[in-house]
């Protein structure tokens, strides 16, 4: 939140007052409601006044609870509460379904109002992609259910927590991301670009992999690599830091994309990168669909950063790995300009309705029954995004 | 302006739009009478979700609230009602 700086605070000053006179002028409803809160509230300071509130150690701010209401539920209540101009009850002590504990809103899904991942409103979603957003990132659901199934690789929400705004995009992620474009590819008469999961690299680092046992476990998923190849896509950590290692074979070069350079790990990457590229070399000729001449790939050229990336924070790394392999469907660089919320939320949304989650239409039906409580900010969203086009128009006009 | 920081909580409503439903949302808080009340407008948005703080106008009174008042500095008390109207612009 920029809540803070001086244009966050003075911006909606300026503009609201001018709003809001209109908006008593022009919808004098509005105006009504605004005075009877307001008549409301001094009818409370009057009974309460006498019966202080004590004194409590605690954090300075508490969200006890949410209640939507519907305007004919607002109109009850009006009704029979807030207009009969009585005493008004301590809220501890009204009933629990006016009155929702925070404790209680997390474990129930019935009553979630808020996401984890705000949907960020420059993002143009369909129905089905919102809800499954709302569905992914809905605040207190479970941790452990399984979004997304493809090929024995399990996407659970909390993985998909991690592409939230700041977080470290977990491993699982950039699996299912491979998984969903090596499938892509596989759907297409040859498979031109490989993409091994993180877990490749990881396990040769770490534990020593045999060329045997990569074979096992990475070639049916990940290795139906066609005489056509051209590209492999390896995503690699290091330090809590993704970079992608692309392996052009027909330029004959190693290509380290990062989006954070880090002067002091460049020669520990190229070490790690030799090492995969010697493995890639045992690797290649064991592979059965690999029937093409094979190059040596030890002895490619290992290029540095072709640029900058901007990323500005490490955690942000792992987005834009992602978003280098998204990018090679459509274009023949790596040229991705930035990472954003709503690139974040995207990813989400692909590996969410992608034909080859097996879970897709389970998680489509669960997503739907769940926008029946958060229809806020699904309204909210449209809301939004109507605000905007009605912007484009008026710059545009 | 304030005296001493105090450390009496109070317990209020924000209740604001829910766009094109034509319905509202309440949200229930805890505050401390000498706590900020960015802090409120903060929380209220990360449950809403979508929106910045500066995309509300919170009116208390019929007052526009800022940020850093603090609920004793607007007389706020146990109870008292805060809407959230969100800024429009365009035509």
């Amino acid at each position: 939140m920029r809540i803070g700086s001086g244009t966050a605070v003075g911006k909606p000053i300026s503009t609201f007052r001018i709003l809001s006179s209109l908006h008593i002028f022009l919808n004098p409803m509005d105006n009504v409601k605004k005075s009877r809160t307001s008549a409301r509230n001094k009818e409370r300071k009057k009974t309460n006044s006498a019966d202080p509130l004590q004194e409590n150690n605690g954090p300075d701010v508490v969200c006890l609870g949410t209640t939507p209401i519907t305007p004919s539920k607002r109109r009850a209540r009006t009704n029979s509460t807030l207009e009969e101009g009585g005493p008004s009850t301590p809220l501890q002590s009204q009933p629990k379904s006016d009155f929702i504990d925070s404790n209680e809103t997390e474990r129930d899904p019935q009553v979630i109002t808020s996401m984890e991942f705000h949907i960020p409103r420059h993002i143009e979603l369909k129905f089905d992609e919102l809800v499954v957003a709302c569905y992914a990132f809905g605040r207190g659901l479970l941790e452990d259910e399984v979004l997304v199934h493809s090929l024995g690789i399990q996407g659970q929400r909390k993985a998909f927590m991690s592409l939230c705004p700041g977080k470290a995009l977990a491993d699982d992620v950039l699996t299912m991301v491979c998984s969903y474009l090596s499938q892509k590819q596989l759907m297409t008469e040859n498979v031109e670009i490989c993409f091994l999961p993180p877990d490749f690299s990881a396990s040769l680092m770490t534990e020593d992999l045999t060329c045997q046992e990569a074979l096992d476990k990475y070639q049916y998923s990940f290795m139906q690599i066609s005489p056509q190849c051209s590209k492999v896509y390896i995503p690699m950590k290091d330090e809590n830091d993704w970079f992608l290692l692309v392996v052009d074979l027909k330029s004959k070069e190693a290509i380290i994309l990062q989006a954070l350079y880090l002067d002091d790990r460049t020669s520990i990457r190229e070490e790690a990168v030799k090492t995969m590229l010697t493995f890639l070399d045992k690797l290649a000729p064991l592979m059965c669909s690999w029937d093409g001449d094979i190059p040596k790939i030890s002895e490619f050229h290992i290029t540095k950063p072709i640029r900058n990336y901007s990323a500005f924070v490490r955690e942000d790394s792992g987005a834009w790995v992602c978003q280098w392999m998204f990018r090679t469907e459509l274009f023949d660089n790596y040229d991705v300009a930035y990472v954003d919320e709503g690139i974040r939320m995207k990813i989400a949304v692909r590996l969410l309705l992608s034909p080859y989650n097996i879970n897709r239409a389970t998680t489509l039906k669960l997503a739907h029954k769940f926008a029946q409580n958060c229809h806020h900010i699904i309204g909210h969203y449209y809301a939004a995004r109507k605000e905007m086009e009605a912007i484009k128009d008026l710059i545009t006009r | 302006m304030d005296q001493e920081p105090t450390h009496k909580f109070i317990h209020v409503k924000v209740v604001g739009q829910v766009s094109s439903l034509g319905g509202e949302l309440e949200v229930f808080f805890r505050i401390k009478e000498s706590t900020p009340l960015w802090k409120l407008m903060a929380a209220y948005c990360r449950r809403i979700g979508m929106y910045e703080v500066q995309d509300f106008a919170f009116i208390f009174d019929q007052r526009l609230l800022r940020p850093h008042q603090t609920p004793k500095q607007v007389h706020m008390e146990d109870g008292d009602v805060i809407d959230a109207l969100l800024n429009q612009t365009g035509s």
